[in-house]
């Protein structure tokens, strides 16, 4: 069954007169359960094809259906709820909020499904464990390290239990030995929760453990790789 | 829609205020309008409701609610004379006729109510008893076996009432010759007790003295210039008949002699007249602090030596009632339709709740003009509250995007920006009723205290009545509501943006 259906999907952004084509009638599709590499040249079109299958941004033409939910013509309201419960992202930059501890950060999902106080609390310090920062819990993110940070964001990413995970070159800001670090835990999330994971690398050594590789160039897909 | 569930609501109002904190100093400043605003509801509304509250308790002092005071319509408000006096500028000069030569300082004439009016007041169902108003000031009171004097006013005791008694009890009767002196006495006479006081007798001295029946005028009845006319003219244009002339003469003559105010003339030199009254009661202080109250024919007698006058007060053969009447009602709800029936009789009536309702009137008005600044506050503050939220939407566009991409509404992200500004209006509201209060309450410290730089006064005595700052109970729930409305309302747009922005856009990073 599949977890990403995106056919013909165009999204043209309007720069000053002229027309970008950020995608470029991309069809893709991914089998649910399955960790996935999205790699290609910088501008080739990875961060809008992530944004439009997470429902941060919709396109131009063309249709996206994730796990069965068709994001064309959604509410805001539930594309907000399909964003909290349905897809995590995790961002090059972390983006965490810096006035919140690293489990007030993984709270704040959970707060926006009105999960209760004390499960919230529960539900952070065992993501908070999973990656390995249990005793960094009560630090705030500019006193934790990059590889620290990512694992947070990793931590609030799975915080709602999605059932799939976007990461947009999420070592792209890590050194070599922390940037492993992270794709083990990324690829452990595929193997032991079975969550669809597709992730945007420039990173040949990270795209050759994953099953399948899309090649992306000019807003379409040159090619896909399985292994 | 799920904004509306409450655990949501409670975490985004402590999200709020945590976001509040982090930028501490900004909030601060930018409640600066909103705190100034509110500080200043709360003097103005303290102020002008403690004065309100004094000056009523200062009212009620010398005006019993169940009181009405009358004149007669015509010939008893020489007030409408400023129109005459004033009401002329700039307006063509008015024709004088019957119905406005009240207000024609040259035309006005005093009267005197007639009995049949005092009687037909006495007759309306609800009126207990009709007075004479009288004023006299007593050259000194004196308590007996006591040397010193000290100055007085003195008042019937009707026009203060019962509920005005702090110690002691009511005159035994109308004809006693017994009174109730002000609490503030007892500062004056060193007494630590009001039983120090009760019971003792005091002197009080009038004084005779014509000319002040003259220069009052109020007491002087007109006639008697008719008569003295009446001479004149007879001796200008004598009749033909000398006898007759003779006999008119003696007659005219005689009346004049006899009329009040000449004998008020030309009896003996104005000497002090002492009257002796047992303490039975003492009244609560006020602003007017050398009260005597007085039980009626104890200071209809005064007011007759005060004035010289035998006739006033309704005695003596010519007994004429005097210009005002006080009319004691036996309940005061029954005022409405009393007043009515006191027009009916061609007489003008004044309440505690006119007097009052005026004094209030004036502290409304001047509350009004005053909220017009606090408006302007509130303007100010409402532009400066737009600013800032206008400046953490922008500063904090990549928070927003965060929050929408793990899965925030834009319902949520405009009430928390919404929520934002109703907190810094809040709090600015609460800062400043909090910052209002403190000075009230040392302002009240200082009034009880007295202000020392007033040459003379000791406030405290006075004020020690009632705070001179009093905080109407609704100021906090206004504040609360206003406050937090005039900044909800300008968080309205900036939570727009906020609402507005693209998530993908906030979280692109070249
Ligand atoms: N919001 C935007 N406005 C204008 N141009 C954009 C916007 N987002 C992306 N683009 C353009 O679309 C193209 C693809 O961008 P992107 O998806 O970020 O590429 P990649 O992530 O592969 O580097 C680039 O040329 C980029 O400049
Ligand atoms: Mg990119």
């Amino acid at each position: 069954m599949a977890a990403i259906e995106a056919e013909e999907l165009t999204r043209i952004f309007q720069v000053g007169g002229e027309e970008v084509r950020a995608l470029d009638g991309l069809t893709v599709s991914l089998e649910r359960g399955s960790l996935a590499a999205v790699v290609g040249p910088s501008g080739s079109g990875k961060s809008t094809l992530m944004a439009l299958l997470g429902g941060l941004d919709t396109p131009s033409s063309g249709s996206v259906s994730v796990y069965d939910q068709k994001l064309n013509g959604m509410a805001p309201v539930d594309l907000a709820a399909y964003r909290r419960s349905t897809v995590g992202f995790v961002f090059q930059d972390f983006f965490l909020l810096s006035h919140l501890t690293a489990i007030e950060n993984v709270e704040v999902p959970l707060k926006l499904a009105q999960v209760s106080r004390s499960e919230r609390r529960d539900r952070a310090n065992e993501l908070i464990e999973l990656v390995g920062l249990g005793h960094r819990g009560e630090h705030r993110p500019q006193q934790l390290s990059g590889g620290e940070r990512q694992r947070v964001a990793i931590a609030r990413a799975l915080a709602n239990r999605p059932k799939l995970l976007l990461a947009d070159e999420p070592t792209g800001n890590l050194d070599e030995k922390t940037g492993m670090a992270i794709t083990e835990i990324l690829l452990n999330l595929n193997k032991d929760r079975d969550i669809t994971v597709l992730l945007v690398t420039h990173n040949p050594e990270l795209a050759k453990q994953t099953e399948i590789q899309f090649h992306l160039g000019g807003g379409k897909l040159q090619k896909t790789i399985c292994s | 829609m799920n904004l509306l569930r409450t655990s949501l609501i409670r975490d985004l109002l402590t999200d709020v205020f945590l976001n509040l904190f982090r930028k501490r100093m900004r909030a601060l400043l930018t409640m600066t309008g909103v705190i100034i605003g509110s500080f200043l509801v709360v003097l103005i509304f303290s102020l002008s409701n403690g004065l309100s509250v004094f000056l009523d308790q200062q009212i009620r002092a010398v005006w019993d609610e169940n009181m009405i005071k009358v004149r007669l319509e015509k010939g008893g408000a020489p007030e409408k004379m400023a129109k005459g006096m004033f009401g002329g500028l700039g307006e063509p000069p008015q024709e004088v006729t019957e119905e406005n030569k009240e207000e024609i300082p040259g035309a006005f004439e005093f009267r005197h109510i007639p009995h049949e009016s005092i009687q037909k007041l006495k007759n309306i169902d609800g009126v207990q008893e009709v007075q004479p108003e009288i004023w006299v000031m007593p050259r000194s009171m004196q308590v007996v076996g006591d040397d010193r004097q000290f100055d007085a006013i003195v008042r019937p005791w009707i026009m203060a009432g019962p509920d005005m008694l702090a110690y002691g009890q009511d005159f035994s009767t109308s004809a006693a010759r017994e009174c109730i002196v002000s609490e503030a006495y007892l500062v004056a006479l060193g007494y630590s007790n009001p039983t120090q006081l009760l019971g003792q007798t005091l002197k009080i001295r009038i004084q005779e003295d014509a000319y002040i029946a003259m220069a009052g005028g109020g007491q002087m009845d007109l006639k008697f210039l008719d008569k003295l006319r009446d001479v004149a003219y007879l001796f200008q244009n004598p009749p033909e008949d000398p006898e007759l002339t003779m006999i008119s003469a003696f007659i005219m003559l005689r009346d004049l002699a006899n009329s009040s105010e000449i004998k008020a003339l030309t009896t003996e030199p104005g000497a002090a007249k002492v009257f002796e009254a047992k303490v039975v009661g003492i009244s609560k202080k006020g602003l007017l602090t050398n009260m005597i109250y007085l039980p009626p024919d104890l200071i209809a007698e005064m007011g007759r030596v005060f004035l010289r006058n035998p006739d006033m007060y309704t005695k003596g053969k010519d007994g004429k009632f005097g210009i005002e009447g006080l009319v004691r009602v036996s309940d005061p709800k029954e005022i409405p339709r009393i007043k009515r029936e006191i027009k009916k009789l061609g007489m003008k009536s004044t309440t505690l709740e006119d007097v009052v309702g005026f004094i209030h009137g004036l502290f409304g008005a001047l509350s009004a003009i005053l909220t017009v600044f606090v408006m302007i506050a509130g303007v100010v503050a409402f532009f400066s509250i737009v600013n800032t939220l206008f400046m953490a939407v922008s500063e904090r566009k990549r928070e927003i995007g965060v929050l929408q991409a793990i899965g925030a509404t834009r319902g949520y992200v405009a009430a928390m920006f919404a929520a934002e500004a109703g907190a810094i209006g809040l709090m600015g509201g609460l800062i400043g009723y909090l910052l209002g209060t403190v000075l009230c309450i040392v302002g009240n410290i200082y009034a009880a205290q007295g202000l020392p730089y007033i040459p003379g006064g000791n406030w405290g005595n006075i004020l020690g009545v009632s705070d001179l700052f009093v905080t109407p109970w609704w100021v906090l729930p206004l504040m609360i509501l206003a406050t937090a409305f005039v900044g909800a309302f300008a968080g309205v747009l900036p939570a727009k943006r906020a609402a507005q922005l693209d998530p993908a856009e906030a979280l692109r990073y070249e």
